[in-house]
């Protein structure tokens, strides 16, 4: 067992790690105003982190597989404190850019994939129904075959980044009565007609990434658009599933880190009844807590990222990541106000909004109840 | 390859429970007898006994509906 990165891979975070600074001015305020940083978006895209692991011909900088990917995740998630920023580019990268690179036409590569590197276009994955929360694949949304394409009608909510994308990557049926096989994969564009997308929607944390719905009305995709075969949805998205919960959550270990490093200088420095807090116990133990939480969640974590450089299933493994990691996250950012105390509940001083934005963690990418259910089931219950 | 999945399905999958004798023509996927984590588990135990890797693109109705088309579409696969 080799738990070492190889001297690229450290050079790549530690530049990564930098860049992540730069992406903190105003976070406090654009938290408050809920606010997108498209200037930030495009310093990413020239930084070349939405592009790292798409190919140079379809206009990324293949700089990084799996784990250097994960890796360079946990560096943004070390050093830029807006977490909601970070959930958009790695739902972007990991739910749009992923897929396409995976199951599209060369066509699709070539014309979706560099304008979503350079930061041009925006991309979202559009799954979630009103109707369909967890019971994903029983979505309404229908795909009905037309002269050169399909067309689609239905409302996706709760869409990461649907309010100012301009392509969505959206799951509909071309049969209900096939269940999940009959669930197809399209990439809508923003023009389309018959597509809109809501305003952005108020949420308790992750209030710097807008979200939204989506509602389709006859609108027209040409068959050049669809992903995939038509009923490919369902494998297309548990392929994309594993990765993003891989990911998505390496910005989370990354902020674990620097939230514990904040609660230990806190504890070290802060005095009550003539010595540091942290020669307490009540407030110790608690930081021993999050040390244990951060440890253990990044070995999962790089256990499935291992597991998928391997090309290996990970269903379980990235089961208990989701469930662990989320609920970890939640944890430690309740125990860092605590060690905190008044300070840590003012929002100026930025440790409470890692609780509100970790929240959003137990629910995204399939819910901890979910998770607990995938764990079950695969050990055959 | 035929029987070790009818009695994988049957056992593993479904439990054993009562009054289930699987077909290998039977439909498992329009007819829920398998539902989304039964696929998947399926899918890891064809590619542990065929030492094959199943592509994403390949987990279609038309190669897993029953247990005679994932034979079939093994065959295939051990032809090219």
């Amino acid at each position: 067992m080799d738990f070492n990165w190889s001297t690229q891979q450290l050079r790549f975070r530690d530049e990564v790690t930098e860049f992540a600074t730069s992406l903190n001015n105003d976070v406090v305020e654009r938290d408050k105003n809920s606010e997108f940083s498209r200037t930030n978006w495009q310093a990413c895209a020239e930084f070349g982190i939405q592009g790292m692991a798409v190919p140079t011909e379809f206009g990324g900088t293949g700089r990084a597989d799996i784990l250097t990917g994960m890796l360079a995740m946990e560096a943004m998630g070390l050093t830029c404190r807006d977490m909601g920023f970070l959930f958009a580019l790695n739902a972007q990268m990991w739910t749009v850019q992923l897929p396409i690179q995976k199951f599209g036409s060369r066509d699709q590569k070539q014309r979706m994939l560099p304008l979503l590197c350079s930061g041009e276009w925006i991309g979202a994955h559009a799954v979630t129904e009103p109707n369909t929360g967890s019971d994903v694949f029983s979505l309404e949304t229908t795909a009905e075959k037309c002269a050169g394409g399909y067309r689609l009608n239905g409302t996706k909510c709760l869409i990461t980044l649907a309010p100012i994308a301009n392509v969505a990557l959206v799951f509909a049926t071309v049969d209900t009565k096939l269940g999940k096989w009959g669930v197809t994969a399209f990439l809508v564009e923003r023009d389309s007609p018959g597509y809109q997308a809501s305003p952005s929607r108020d949420k308790m944390g992750l209030r710097t990434v807008p979200i939204g719905e989506i509602t389709l009305e006859d609108c027209f995709v040409p068959e050049s658009n669809r992903l995939g075969a038509e009923g490919s949805g369902f494998a297309l998205s548990q392929h994309s599933l594993e990765y993003e919960r891989c990911c998505i959550l390496a910005s989370q270990v990354g902020a674990m880190e620097s939230q514990l490093e904040t609660a230990v200088q806190f504890a070290r420095t802060r005095e009550q009844f003539g010595k540091p807090i942290g020669k307490f116990q009540s407030v110790s133990n608690r930081v021993a807590d999050m040390k244990l939480r951060l440890e253990t969640a990044k070995l999962l974590l790089y256990k499935v990222a291992w597991l998928k450089q391997q090309d290996q299933p990970a269903m379980l493994e990235a089961a208990l990541l989701k469930l662990y990691l989320s609920e970890c996250y939640v944890d430690s950012s309740f125990d860092a106000i605590r060690i905190h105390g008044g300070k840590g509940y003012l929002s100026d001083e930025g440790v409470e909004r890692d609780l509100r934005d970790a929240i959003g963690g137990v629910l995204y990418a399939g819910t901890s109840d979910i998770q607990r259910n995938i764990i079950a089931g695969l050990m055959g219950l | 390859m035929k029987s070790e999945l009818l009695e994988f399905i049957t056992t593993e999958i479904l439990g054993g429970q009562a009054g289930i004798e699987l077909q290998a023509e039977d439909d498992l996927l329009t007819s829920e007898i398998i539902d989304s984590m039964g696929v998947m588990r399926m899918i890891v135990f064809i590619e542990e006994k065929s030492n094959l890797k199943i592509p994403p693109e390949d987990i279609t109705l038309e190669n897993f509906i029953t247990v005679d088309s994932i034979c079939r579409y093994l065959s295939q696969r051990d032809a090219s």
